[in-house]
């Protein structure tokens, strides 16, 4: 512990960073919870004004109801299970396990790992210190949570509570006896397992980032897998009920176990349990998670003690090999049931042929025989039209082509089978009866859902390519290429979108032959439907996707341009996506009620019409040629962003986001707080954020602060 | 005094270390020379904790090193790479070095500093390499400890730094009493300070030596051939090298004596000189011999 304490002491500033953010985080979170769910202090006084109008109305009509059904529609009762504390204690507390995880990345470097693997201290302090410190804040951040909800629940019951002393003839009998201490109660219950549910969950994937040997590898697999746990337990009862119908009672259980992994799941059937703590739900789950705390906790500790640098490629240690290929293959098996629809008898073949084809590629990648001669075969001089192209267009062919093929198969193939024997014609006539043009809709908007892994899988790739980048060296060397910036820049672009239209071909024509059958069915019923319609909006879907990927691409080529580092290219695109979402749905839809709203979220969402792809067609040929000037002009000595001006874009993006977040979720005419919190944070972030991409900041600031301490 | 005793070190299935057995005494300043991939890197991280040995001991007065502190906290480690912690600077990383090392002293950091002239303010990431070097040397030193052990030392320093880092170590090694292993293609920078070396090849160790008895190893010859040297000359077996300037060949011989010199006279040379042979060309020669 002493040697924990040591390693958290040297990192105090960066956990103590941490530590604010969050607390400022938790407690604007807090209130805001609070104000959506209670609708703040001084509403307290518009519902006694309402009593008191109602009970005089009441009075007048001589109609007691009529007060009833006023202070039920203005939610008087706050009853435990209307509690949504644990939503907006999840955004917090996933901001700071990213923050947290940044740092655990950044020390996980091999030259950085190896030199804390030479300080004098033991090496399980070494592995477990991160994860205390983890811990540590959740806690700390819970705590607070805790005080400032207790604090306004028991204010707001108690008020109702003097209301009800207030009215004893009407409201009364609304309110029951012990409405305060068994909130409190409640409230407490909910905390604790929600600080447990986020322990377990922070502790698997401090498992999973110490077992592989690449930590982010292993952050995503931790996250991946306490997000599927769900998932696959629901197959899995699934599969076990569909061969044995006896097990009907065994397979209940997993019920209770998904519980285990998703706090909604479990608070939900707490809602359900009408507030009674001492149900057999609650132990059960509580119990589980507990054991698997122990259990995660312990594989921490023991492979911390164990693992060792040198041993081992994707694992510290090769068993884990095997490991990964059982559950990787069930977590496949089980995921491709659930995205092809699990109720039709063709859908376990498919998963079977799938998952197959996936662990044997696996096993071969990972059990390859490498040469152990020094001599390459010589082959006969090809004539690549430029080597990074070549190399950098398999990649993606691999990455986005194969898997937009395969998808294009399999959904050829199932909905040839059995979305055509779904599709009888009674079940036509039974789902469009009276409006047949929704067949229209229903098949186009399903078709366009199928072409977006090619953008998924290309922004994953470029994020993956921007990754590369993220060292000086990498970068430095692609300058040293003997390419002029203008090819680089423009062979960049065409692999890219090589790498969207060749499989963006694949699926249109695939989509075409899927469409000619699907409308002859259709038209046997509907004679007076135009396919035609049909096979145009599919055109438009294409056309659509390329639109919106040459909109994709204007956006991170302009990020590439200016932006220096891998990481800090990916973050650039991460708060684009977010100033995008935020100020889409948040400013025009909730806080404004712009009629335009809708159409302009339509396309942000990228619903396919003609108008919304010319618009990001123009939209991405500008951004490309703006890129293109900006990439060329670039000065390669710059740090964090090529341009000045880049950095004032970024802190804008972030700070207008996290204005318009926090004034749109609540009931803003009555919170001068949230003003004041919005001001604030917004200014703070924007000149934080400059500061942040300021190179030498912290020289600066310490000479600024030298030369105060020497006058 | 440090250790090294029949070390075996595998990667997975590959052992790369094949029980390698080295001693570095107190004050003494000893080299580790071989070819790329000869296990150099390998066995000085298990000499310094990074790696766990498969088989055979490290020990620093008697401790064992992995995972103990009270070992590692005697030991100082320059990698050939020196990255620390990026985003810290010199003056981040001294306060780190307080804390850890109860030993670590800043006049001795500033004295150092006064040699090298580090930009204290400046990250790690953005120094140059010769910079991280020069950082990572004050560092280690600065902390004092009983080892010292360092990797390619002198790469990315210009001439001036590094005839100081040699002076440096020199004076820990005397007045301190400092063990130092050092690893290095520099011979000829070895030479100057190392008491002894270690030639390891292929993760054995192929000789271990003084540097006063590497005579005793191969001798350098000048001798005069009038006439130029015959066929007989270049088909003797303890014959490792040769080259020549008219009628003067220098010679590299192996197991020199008073017979080898009758025979060469035989053979014509009218006149013999030993020369000193330098690391450099005993290593090279024995790396062409063992081609050959």
């Amino acid at each position: 512990m002493k040697d924990i304490i040591l390693l958290i002491r040297q990192r105090k500033e960066f956990y103590l960073t941490v530590l604010v953010i969050t607390l400022l985080l938790t407690t604007i979170g807090a209130f805001y919870n609070i104000r959506t769910t209670y609708k703040g202090l001084s509403e307290e006084m518009a519902h006694v004004e309402l009593i008191t109008e109602e009970q005089a109305s009441a009075m007048a009509e001589n109609n007691p109801d009529l007060f009833v059904r006023g202070a039920n529609s203005n939610n008087l009762m706050i009853g435990f299970y209307n509690n949504y504390i644990y939503m907006a204690h999840t955004g917090l507390v996933l901001v700071m396990i990213a923050v947290l995880l940044l740092g655990y990345v950044d020390r996980n470097e091999k030259s950085t790992r190896e030199f804390m693997e030479t300080l004098p201290v033991k090496r399980v302090a070494l592995e477990l210190y991160q994860y205390v410190a983890s811990i540590g804040i959740l806690f700390i951040n819970v705590l607070t949570a805790l005080g400032i909800h207790m604090i306004v629940l028991c204010h707001y019951n108690s008020n109702i509570v003097a209301l009800a002393e207030r009215f004893p003839g009407i409201v009364g009998e609304l309110v029951p006896a012990g409405l305060v201490t068994d909130n409190v109660m409640l409230l407490l219950y909910q905390f604790g397992m929600l600080t447990l549910y986020f322990t377990v969950m922070i502790t698997l994937w401090f498992v999973c980032m110490s077992v592989f040997k690449n930590g982010t590898v292993g952050l995503f697999a931790g996250v991946i897998l306490w997000n599927s746990m769900v998932n696959i337990m629901s197959r899995t009862r699934w599969l076990m009920l569909r061969n044995d119908e006896a097990r009907f009672d065994i397979t209940d259980s997993f019920r209770q176990m998904m519980a285990v992994f998703n706090p909604r799941l479990y608070f939900d059937h707490f809602r359900y349990a009408e507030g009674k703590c001492a149900n057999a739900f609650t132990p059960f789950v509580a119990t589980a998670l507990l054991v698997l705390l122990v259990l995660l906790i312990g594989i921490l500790v023991v492979h911390s003690y164990y693992r060792e640098l040198s041993k081992g490629k994707l694992f510290f240690w090769n068993g884990f090999n095997i490991i990964l290929l059982l559950a990787g293959g069930y977590w496949l098996f089980t995921f491709t049931l659930d995205w092809y629809g699990f109720g039709h008898p063709i859908s376990i073949p498919l998963a079977t042929v799938v998952t197959a084809v996936v662990e044997i590629a696996a096993i071969m990648w990972l059990y390859r025989k490498k040469s152990k001669t020094y001599k390459l075969a010589v082959k006969e001089r090809r004539k690549v039209w430029n080597p990074i192209a070549a190399q950098g267009l398999r990649s993606f062919l691999v990455a986005t082509g194969v898997i937009a093929l395969l998808t294009e198969y399999i959904d050829l193939e199932y909905n040839l089978t059995w979305l055509r024997y779904d599709l009888a014609d009674i079940n036509i006539y039974g789902w469009f009866p009276e409006e047949p043009w929704h067949l229209v809709f229903f098949d186009t908007h399903y078709r366009f859902q199928f072409a977006m892994p090619i953008l998924i899988g290309f922004i994953i790739f470029k994020c993956i390519q921007f990754g590369m980048e993220r060292r000086k060296e990498t970068r430095e060397f692609y300058e040293t290429l003997p390419v002029s910036r203008l090819r680089l820049y423009c062979t960049k672009l065409l692999m890219d979108l090589g790498t969207i239209l060749i499989p963006l071909t694949v699926y249109t024509m695939v989509s075409l032959a899927h469409l000619d059958s699907f409308n002859r069915q259709v038209q046997r019923i509907y004679p007076e439907l135009q396919a035609n319609a049909m096979v145009s909006e599919q055109f438009v879907n294409a056309f659509f996707v390329l639109c919106l990927a040459a909109a994709l691409l204007g956006v991170m080529y302009l990020v590439d341009a200016v932006t220096v580092s891998g990481g800090m290219k990916n973050i650039y695109c991460v708060v684009i996506a977010l100033s995008v979402f935020v100020i889409s749905v948040h400013l025009l839809n909730y806080t404004f009620y712009i009629p335009v709203a809708s159409d302009m979220i339509g396309m942000i969402w990228g619903y396919p019409t003609l108008l919304s792809a010319i618009i990001y067609l123009i939209l991405g040929i500008g951004l490309l040629i703006l890129a293109g000037t900006l990439f060329i002009r670039r000065d390669k000595a710059k740090e964090i962003f090529y341009y000045k001006s880049a950095k004032y874009v970024f802190a804008t993006l972030l700070s207008i986001s996290y204005l318009i977040f926090v004034m749109s979720g609540a009931y803003v005419e009555q919170a001068l707080y949230q003003y004041i919190l919005a001001v604030i944070g917004t200014v703070l972030i924007f000149f934080l954020t400059i500061w942040y991409c300021t190179p030498g900041r912290v020289a600066e600031l310490q000479k600024k602060l030298r030369v105060k301490k020497a006058k | 005094m440090l250790e090294i005793k029949e070390l075996h070190k595998s990667y997975d299935k590959t052992e790369v270390l094949h029980g390698i057995s080295l001693e570095v005494k107190p004050g003494e300043i000893h080299g580790l020379i071989g070819e790329n991939s000869a296990g150099k890197t390998t066995l000085i991280k298990c000499v310094t904790g990074v790696y766990k040995a498969d088989q055979g001991e490290i020990l620093v007065d008697g401790e064992a090193v992995y995972d103990n502190p009270k070992a590692k906290v005697q030991i100082g480690y320059v990698a050939d790479y020196n990255e620390y912690i990026r985003f810290y600077n010199a003056t981040k990383m001294v306060k780190m070095y307080q804390r850890f090392y109860p030993t670590f002293d800043v006049e001795k950091f500033n004295y150092l500093n006064e040699l090298f002239e580090i930009p204290l303010e400046k990250t790690i990431g953005s120094l140059s390499k010769g910079q991280k070097m020069r950082l990572a040397i004050m560092l280690e030193i600065a902390k004092k400890p009983k080892y010292l052990i360092l990797d390619e030392p002198t790469s990315g320093l210009d001439p001036v730094a590094k005839e100081n880092v040699y002076k440096v170590l020199i004076k820990e090694a005397e007045e301190n009493d400092m063990g130092i292993l050092i690893s290095s293609h520099n011979l000829m920078g070895l030479e100057k300070v190392c008491d002894s070396v270690t030639m390891i090849h292929a993760g054995n160790v192929e000789r271990q030596m003084s540097m006063d008895s590497m005579k005793d190893v191969l001798t350098k010859l000048n001798v005069v051939f009038e006439g130029g040297a015959g066929p007989a000359l270049y088909n003797r077996k303890d014959l490792l090298r040769v080259s020549n300037v008219g009628s003067i060949y220098t010679l590299i011989i192996k197991d020199y004596n008073e017979d080898k010199a009758d025979e060469l006279k035989a053979l014509g040379a009218s006149f013999m000189e030993p020369v000193a042979l330098s690391l450099e060309e005993l290593f090279v020669t024995l790396e062409e011999s063992r081609k050959e």
